[in-house]
Parts: structure tokens; C-alpha cells; sequence
């Protein structure tokens, strides 16, 4: 093996070096485009920025596709072929070297435009983003998806068969790969699906190097492979179509949600599909106020401020990287967002080492950083935060950093800190600046504590100013927002259903709300019930009734399946699901059931009877009819697209349709007769005699 | 399988879609033998070949190689059978030494002198480019790479397609004088019907992908006939005898070539009331294109007479 390798070394090096030039400039292309001149903005992006990701996304799976292709097509001429595959070892190790030195070259090509990038943004002086280990995970997890379309490229060139079919779907499982990379939380996930993927890809390309590269006479685990990869092709061919249509992202909704006037009065907006708005009071009558309707009505309702959504005991305030996105750069670190001038410094906060950096813009070095003590220099000792604060959007001014129990509040403008602490309340579940326009016309800027019993709000020295406790359950009305009237004498809470609950979004922004309306010293002065406001889907379009109903059985039992026994392992957002699918949903399961096994039973039929008409025995036909009917109209076009179709010609006996490959025909059982002796048949005693057919 | 047969084909058919390329072909090469495989362009002898050889599989009936099925040739087996496809592929990045280097490390019999050898016949040197050498060049280059192995069955798939005569010359000249040392089997196809003669102990024919002919050189040429009956008038058509190939009429001639004639053939032509009956002595290129060339009859008239 060690020959073939380093022929597919020497033979390919000039084209894996091309590659990693190109994708080198696209890398650094990415890397610089959002970054330099763009300091004041938004440009701190460097290994996850959308455009360095662009060229990785991109890049690296054109660099496998590329190497795959050049790997094997300019060889696949018959007798180039025949050349390469005539030596005394088997094929597997003809096979195995091209793969080592492909991927070895992939590696290359892609691998070291990688390091190059994480060496510049790791090293001080290049970007004024400072470096944390893991942000190029991202990329990494695009090289990982890049090798899937290396091995698609080399299913492509090695199996036989229209361009058309079943071999061009290799490279459309790989595109389902990119899609699933791009939405994945994580980068395990990521790494799992690419290495299944890959497998599935590489076993495929080996099962097609065998003489014909057909699909009967493959191995189980091939068979698996290549239906695998048939099925997640077809799947990408779906991504790619629901992304050009659009099926399953239904924004047409008709919805309703709740403000609060500068008066104080609730009142609830209801936005139309056709973009116009009504306001009504919470009784239903029309409010026709024109202060309310106009385009710059924004400042006649009172300002709403977050400050917890997250309040219970089982439910730490840090564990919110739950929705954060491995791409996601606030994954890695946290640039602090202030508009006002910081100097020519950027501030950024690192989740893992919990302290502010701030990085010289003129420099790109780091020159200082805040702790829990305060601002200081870079040398001095460290003595972190002890919040992850992982994902936390960071950009009031000034940024506030909730501990445990104590609360920082950095201000970068003029670098410096004060805490602020309940002891006696325990734990802070979410704090927050607290805007609000006052009578004047000008915005005063208060902080908001939420505990588990009461909001604190304090003035920006740490003076308390109002105590609001909660009158609700707030294990379930969790998600709390802040509005403060312009007198500051009327405080509103406006409770929402806690984050942890899990529902869906569309479902939460239906759902009921509750106001309370309070004094600066907790007094409740009014209770406002909001109703439920249901969104109104517009009708079910024939694109997502297709895409509906075109379910793989398999996956869909599978998924109701896996729902069922997560919750009964205790799994909440399991139990959730289920209680969705079988309750509080349960006709449009039912309905989906019927629906799905109704047409993956037709066409598992329709397979049967195409399966028995080209003369597939019983037991072939009916595990392909099994096939399709676990994975419904998907099913159909993969048997379409993998079986080995049998030439049938006329039976020269009985003239029925017969196949070329059986020796006896299955409707009168004669062989096959000899080539018809023209009498110009030249044998001597030498030779094997032909059986050639007596001249009639 | 044949008595010390070396190449044992069956039944062996081919389709490519609904094309037949190769029909019910049976063939028994023995140990020893220079055997010419025939047949026009598409008749099926590289589809043969590759059937054999196990690089692809046959629709039905079977083939073996050295006692093994082809379908499951193993290794060890592969490495004693050479075989050089046409198009004399070589990669051209390459030197030819690490052409040879290369070939060498697949086989444990390699032997560097039979190498170096057929390199100095083509005139070629270690560090030339192999994508830079000639056509000529390269043939020798691929025979050296394919007789250094020291193969006991040489099979080589229209070798001297696109060479001059010097380069086809020198070509048979290596490939005889290494193989004829030891009583190696060699198997080859060509268009080349001066060089099968040459070199080739027996001959198979292929054509409309059917075996034809399997038999001795000689015994190819004496089961052919060709006749040139001369006439006073226009020469009658001949009649549909058993074995016609083709017949051709001029305005005083009607020549005929028949396969297998039978032992009153003269006879019967003698029936067509010629002037005279002149029996041709043919070569085995002329015989193979009578052969292999369009079956009926065809005309030629130049006195007001249709040509077709």
C-alpha cells in the first residue's frame, strides 16, 4: 500500500497545494474583511465571522470534492484502469492507499490554511479580537463536513451508473451534511454526523470498486451504506428545495401582543397579515387615539426591560448556553456593545476565564482587564467572576455581570466597578438597566435585581429605590419584564411563562400573560388578566402537505418512539414532546398517521408489484416493498435509483420477457440457445468447439 | 477445465444494457501457446479480455485464469499473468525509473535486468519523463514493465496498436525473445494480421461478437477459399452455397471466397459455366478481411451497368 500512496501523493500534491492557496486567500479574505477598518463596528468576528465561515463552509467541501474527483476520474479511462487495478494485490488495497493519500492531502489543503488563521488571531498584534481556544471549532467542524464530500466525490467517480441517478445523490448527502452542520448546537453533534456520513460515504465509494459495482452482489454493511447515503441524498435534494420554497416557514401570522401605555393602561396590539395594526383595550374596543398609531408612537408606550426569565431553584441562571450555538461567536466570548467612548480600547468579556480583556485598537494588543476587584493591569493577579455568563448580551452601558449573590456593575466608560448585594435574598436570578422616558423627556437609567421572591430596583449609585414582590407563581410565570411610569411612581410587572417551560415559540407568544401594576413600595394596585391571543396559521399550502406527507414512517414512529421512553426516563423536554404528540395534539398525530402509513403503504405496494414485473424473486421484492415502507415515497425513489434493473429480453423459446442473467428462462424454463453456424465456422482438433447451433 | 488449459472460457456472454457484446464465447488456451485474438473494432476481445483478467464481470458463463476463476482471482495469481492494455498508459509524471520502482514494489519476481533490457532495445534511459517519450517509447516502456515480472501468461491487448512498423518490429521482437525462454502462454489481440502471423501458434476469431474461428493459423488460411471465375458476359450471381462469405461481380468476373468448401466445391463453381476457374492463394490478411468483411455479394459494373 505504501507505493500506491505515495503515487497518489506524488500525483496529486500539485492540486491539493492549489487548493489550499485558494482556500488560504479565502480564509484570510474572511478573516480580514470584517475586521480591519471596521473597528468601531461590528468586526470582531476573526474565526467566526459569517464570511471567514463562508469560505470554510465553501471552501473545504470544494477542496474534498476537487481531490476526490482528480483522485480518480482522470484514471478512470477503461484501460487506465485496467492498468492501475492489474497488480497482484486485491483491490481493497488499491483502494485504501488513493483513500490515505486523499485524505492526507485533504488534510493538507485544508488543515494548514486553518492553522495559518488560528496562529494570526492567536497571536497578539494581528486582530483586536482576542483569541479563546475553541473558536476555531467551527471551523474545524466544516474541514470535518469537507472530507464527507471528498469520500461523495469518490462514490461519484468510482460507482457505475447514469450521472443522473444514484450518483450524483452522493454529493446531495453530503449537502444534507452542510445543512445539519450549519444548524447544530453542538460541535460532538457535528462530529458524529460527519464521521457517520463519512463512513457511510467511504463504504459506498470501497463497495463500488468492486468488478461492476452493483448493488446485489455488495455486503450488508455496503447495502446499508449506499441505501444510507441514496436516502440522506435525497434529503439534501429536500433541504435544498425547502430552501428555495420556503415550505415550513409560515411568517403570515396573525398575532397579538400586550403594551402598556404612558398612562398605564394595558392595551393589546394585533398585528394583520397585511401589516396594518389594531389596538384595543383589554375588553376588545377599538382604541382610535391617534398617539397610539402612528409611526413614531414607540415613545407614548412605556419602555419594557427583561430582567429574569429564568426564576427557580432548579434552574441556574448560567446554564442559559443551552441556546447558544457553537458557531455562535457570544459562544466563545462576548464583545461589550457600548456606543459611548471607551478610548481606544475594546472590551470583551471571556466566558471561560470569567474577566474582562480590553484590547488597544491601535495596537490590537490587550492592555488591561477587569475582575471582580476592579479594573487593573494586564500583569496584575487575577481574580475572576465567578459567572460564566456564556451567551450574555453585554451591552448595556453600564454592563452588568450578576454573580451568585452579588451583582458588578462595569463601568467601561469611566473603569469603574460597584457591587451590589441582598444578602438577605439570596440568590439573583437576572438583572438589568432600566430605561425609562421620565416626565422631561429624558431617559433615567435604573438597575433591577430579580430574586426569587422580589424585583430591587436601585439607582445607578446603589441607592434602593423600589421593592416589588411577586404576587405570582413564578416557577411558572418566570420570564418577568420591568416598566417604570415617567413619574416613577408606578412600577409594572409583566409576567410571562418562564423560559424553562418548554414550549414552542409560536405558542408562547399565544399564550396569556398577567400585569401587575405596583407602588415604589410593593403595593399592589392592579391586577391585569391578558388573554390568551392564539396566532392564526394561515391554511396548510400544497408544498408543505407534500413535504407532510412524504414522512419517512421509520423516523416519524421513531421519533414518537424515542419521545415515549425519554419520558419515561425522566427526561423533561422529552416528556414535553410527548405530551404534545399524544395529548395536547393527539389529532393531528392521529391524523398524520393515517396519513403516512396510508402512502407508505401505496407505495410499498406500487414497489411490490414494479419489483415482481422485472422479475425480482418474492423475497427481494418484498424487502424492497419493507423498504419503502419505512421510509415512504423517499423509499421508492431509492429503490428506483439502487436496485440493479435486469436487462429483459424476448424469450427466444416462448417470447415472454426474460432475464439476460438467468440461464433458464422462468416462464418456459429453456436455456438459452447457441449463436445460429452461418457454415463459415473455422474449428480444428485444437480447439474447445464452440456451441454453435446446427444450420437450420 | 481443458487439459493444462491456461485460459479457460465458458458460455461466457456479455451485455452492456440491452447490447450484447459478447455471445456464448467458449475458448481453451493451453500452456505454451502464442494465441492471436481477432476480430474487428466492437466485436468484444478487450470486453474478453477484461472478463478474464476479473476486471469485470461476465453477464453469464464463466472464465479462469492459471486454474482460478477470474471472477475471485487472488493476488498471488494476478501477479503471474502480465498484461498490457492498449493505449500504452503510463504516468507521466514519472521517470522511468520510477515507473520502474513503482511496478517493481507489486512484484516479488521482478527482474531488474529483463527491465533494463527491453529499456535499452527502445532506447531509453532511467531518468527520461515517461509523459515525454514517444508513442514507440512508451509501447516499450509498458512491455518492459509488463515482462519484467517474468509472467507465465502474457496478455496483451492490441499491443501494437498506433506504432510504426520499426516500433511494432521492435516490440515482437522483445515480447518473443523474453517469453520463448520459458515456455510462457501468451495472449494477445490485434489488428495486425502480418504480426499474428508472425508470431501466433493459433488464432480465435471473433465476429458479431460470436466465436467464429479456433484453430491453427494454417488451418484458418486452408479453411478459406477464394475463387476468380472469369466469364464471357456478365458473370451470373452466385448462389447462396453453404459457407459463401462474399462474392463479387465485375463485367467478366465473379469472384467468390467460401469458408470450409466442401470437396465438389469446384464443381459446383464449375456449374456456373465460367471461361475459367482460378483458385487465389491467399494471405492470412486477406483471409481475415474476407472473414471478418461484409457477408453477400457485391457488384462493380462499368458498362452501363448500376455499381453498387
Amino acid at each position: 500500500m505504501r507505493t500506491m500512496i505515495w503515487k497518489e501523493w506524488r500525483e496529486n500534491l500539485k492540486w491539493a497545494v492549489l487548493a489550499m492557496i485558494g482556500l488560504s486567500m479565502a480564509e484570510f479574505y474572511g478573516l480580514y474583511r470584517v475586521d480591519r477598518n471596521d473597528y468601531m463596528n461590528t468586526g470582531v468576528g476573526t474565526l467566526c465571522s459569517s464570511t471567514f465561515y463562508m469560505a470554510t463552509n465553501f471552501g473545504c467541501a470544494l477542496v474534498g470534492l476537487l481531490l476526490g474527483f482528480l483522485q480518480i476520474l482522470p484514471e478512470r479511462r477503461r484501460d487506465q484502469w485496467a492498468a492501475l487495478l492489474h497488480r497482484p494485490v486485491s483491490r481493497d488495497v488499491i483502494f485504501f492507499g488513493k483513500v490515505v493519500a486523499g485524505v492526507a492531502l485533504y488534510l493538507v489543503a485544508t488543515g494548514i490554511p486553518l492553522l495559518a488563521c488560528v496562529w494570526l488571531v492567536a497571536t497578539p498584534g494581528h486582530f483586536v479580537t482576542p483569541y479563546v481556544p475553541g473558536m476555531e471549532l467551527p471551523a474545524l467542524a466544516d474541514l470535518c463536513t469537507g472530507l464527507a464530500y471528498y469520500f461523495a466525490a469518490l462514490l461519484v467517480a468510482l460507482r457505475p451508473g447514469s450521472w443522473f441517478g444514484a450518483r450524483t445523490l452522493a454529493i446531495f448527502a453530503a449537502v444534507h451534511l452542510s445543512f445539519f452542520v450549519n444548524g447544530a448546537g453542538y460541535f460532538y453533534t457535528v462530529v458524529l454526523a460527519a464521521g457517520f456520513m463519512s463512513l457511510a460515504l467511504l463504504i459506498g465509494a470501497w463497495s463500488s470498486m468492486s468488478p461492476n459495482g452493483s448493488f446485489r452482489v455488495c455486503s450488508w454493511p455496503a447495502k446499508i451504506a449506499l441505501l444510507a447515503v441514496f436516502f440522506y441524498g435525497l434529503c439534501g435534494l429536500g433541504d435544498i428545495a425547502k430552501m428555495i420554497t420556503s415550505v415550513g416557514n409560515q411568517d403570515d401570522y396573525t398575532g397579538s401582543y400586550y403594551q402598556i401605555t404612558r398612562e398605564g393602561q394595558p392595551v393589546r396590539m394585533t398585528t394583520n397579515s397585511d401589516l396594518t395594526t389594531t389596538l384595543t383595550d383589554l375588553q376588545g374596543n377599538v382604541i382610535k387615539d391617534e398617539r397610539y398609531r402612528s409611526p413614531g408612537s414607540y415613545d407614548n408606550f412605556l419602555r419594557e426591560n427583561g430582567v429574569t426569565n429564568t426564576i427557580g431553584e432548579a434552574h441556574p441562571i448560567n446554564a442559559m448556553d443551552y441556546y447558544i450555538h457553537f458557531r455562535d461567536l457570544y459562544f466563545y466570548i462576548t464583545k461589550i456593545e457600548t456606543n459611548v467612548g471607551t478610548g481606544p480600547v475594546r472590551w470583551f468579556y471571556l466566558p471561560k476565564d470569567r474577566y474582562f480583556l480590553g484590547v488597544s485598537f491601535l495596537n490590537n494588543k490587550p492592555v488591561k482587564k477587569a475582575d471582580r476587584s476592579g479594573f487593573k493591569p494586564l500583569d496584575a493577579p487575577l481574580e475572576p467572576f465567578s459567572l460564566e455568563a456564556r451567551g450574555m448580551a453585554l451591552y448595556d452601558v453600564p454592563v452588568l455581570l450578576a454573580d451568585e449573590n452579588v451583582l458588578y456593575v462595569v463601568d467601561f466608560v469611566h473603569e469603574t466597578q460597584i457591587t451590589l448585594s441582598a444578602a438577605d435574598q439570596g440568590k439573583i436570578y437576572g438583572a438589568t438597566c432600566v430605561e425609562y422616558k421620565n416626565k422631561e423627556g429624558t431617559y433615567t437609567k435604573l438597575l433591577a435585581m430579580a430574586f426569587a421572591h422580589e424585583i430591587q430596583v436601585y439607582d445607578l449609585k446603589g441607592n434602593l429605590i423600589a421593592t416589588l414582590p411577586y404576587h405570582q407563581d413564578v416557577d411558572y410565570w418566570g420570564s418577568i419584564m420591568l416598566c417604570i411610569s415617567p413619574g416613577q411612581d408606578r412600577y409594572f410587572l409583566k409576567y410571562g411563562l418562564n423560559l424553562w417551560r418548554r414550549v414552542n415559540w409560536d405558542e408562547r407568544l399565544s399564550m396569556p400573560g398577567i400585569i401587575e401594576e405596583m407602588d415604589a413600595h410593593g403595593n399592589l394596585l392592579h391586577t391585569y388578566e391578558l388573554p390568551s391571543s392564539p396566532r392564526q396559521a394561515k391554511p396548510r399550502s400544497w408544498p408543505t402537505y407534500v413535504a407532510e406527507s412524504a414522512r419517512s414512517l421509520a423516523f416519524w414512529y421513531g421519533d414518537l418512539a424515542y419521545q415515549k421512553v425519554g419520558s419515561w426516563l425522566g427526561n423533561q423536554r422529552l416528556a414535553d414532546a410527548n405530551y404534545n404528540s399524544f395529548h395536547k395534539y393527539m389529532e393531528g398525530t392521529r391524523e398524520m398517521a393515517i396519513r403516512n402509513t396510508s402512502y407508505s403503504l401505496i407505495f410499498a405496494l406500487i414497489t411490490l408489484i414494479w419489483a415482481r414485473r422485472v422479475q425480482f424473486s418474492w423475497r427481494r421484492a418484498g424487502a424492497w416493498a419493507f423498504f419503502v415502507l419505512l421510509f415512504n415515497v423517499g423509499g421508492l425513489i431509492v429503490f428506483r435509483l439502487a436496485t440493479d434493473w435486469p436487462v429483459l429480453v424476448a424469450c427466444p423459446s416462448c417470447g415472454k420477457k426474460r432475464s439476460v442473467e438467468e440461464e433458464t428462462c422462468p416462464h418456459c424454463h429453456a436455456g438459452w440457445p447457441a449463436p445460429r453456424n452461418e457454415g463459415t465456422e473455422i474449428f480444428d482438433s485444437g480447439s474447445h468447439r464452440s456451441r454453435l447451433a446446427v444450420t437450420s | 477445465m481443458s487439459e493444462s488449459a491456461v485460459i479457460d472460457i465458458k458460455g461466457l456472454t456479455k451485455y452492456y444494457g440491452h447490447r450484447q457484446i459478447v455471445h456464448d464465447v467458449n475458448l481453451s488456451v493451453p500452456r505454451g501457446c502464442i494465441y492471436g485474438f481477432l476480430g474487428r473494432n466492437g466485436m468484444g476481445k478487450t470486453t474478453t479480455i477484461r472478463i478474464f483478467l476479473g476486471m469485470e464481470e461476465a453477464t453469464r458463463g464463466s472464465a479462469s485464469v492459471l486454474g482460478e476463476d477470474s471472477a475471485t482471482l487472488r493476488p498471488e495469481t494476478r501477479a503471474r499473468i502480465g498484461y498490457l492494455p492498449e493505449g500504452h498508459h503510463v504516468y507521466g509524471w514519472m521517470t522511468v525509473k520510477e515507473c520502474g520502482q513503482f511496478q517493481a514494489s507489486y512484484f516479488s519476481s521482478w527482474n531488474q535486468d529483463i527491465f533494463e533490457s527491453v529499456l535499452t532495445h527502445f532506447r531509453l534511459t532511467p531518468g527520461m519523463k515517461a509523459g515525454g517519450l514517444s508513442r514507440g517509447q512508451r509501447a516499450g516502456l509498458c512491455l518492459a514493465l509488463t515482462l519484467a515480472p517474468e509472467p507465465e501468461l502474457l496478455v496483451l491487448d492490441d499491443p501494437a496498436l498506433g506504432l510504426d512498423p520499426v516500433a511494432r518490429r521492435s516490440l515482437l521482437q522483445s515480447m518473443l525473445y523474453v517469453t520463448r525462454q520459458a515456455d510462457r502462454t501468451i495472449f494477445f489481440s490485434s489488428h495486425l494480421l502480418s504480426d499474428v502471423e508472425r508470431v501466433a501458434d493459433r488464432i480465435a476469431v471473433l465476429d458479431g461478437s460470436v466465436l467464429r474461428a479456433d484453430c491453427t493459423v494454417d488451418a484458418f488460411r486452408q479453411g478459406l477459399r477464394h475463387y476468380v471465375l472469369k466469364f464471357r458476359e456478365t458473370p451470373p450471381s452466385a448462389p447462396n452455397w453453404p459457407g459463401l462469405l462474399q462474392s463479387f461481380r465485375t463485367d467478366h468476373e465473379l469472384a467468390i471466397t467460401v469458408a470450409n468448401p466442401a470437396a465438389d466445391f469446384e464443381t459446383r463453381l464449375a456449374g456456373l459455366q465460367p471461361e475459367s476457374i482460378e483458385p487465389v492463394e491467399m494471405t492470412l490478411e486477406d483471409a481475415f478481411i474476407n472473414y471478418v468483411g461484409e457477408r453477400g455479394e457485391k457488384t462493380f459494373f462499368m458498362n452501363g451497368k448500376e455499381a453498387k
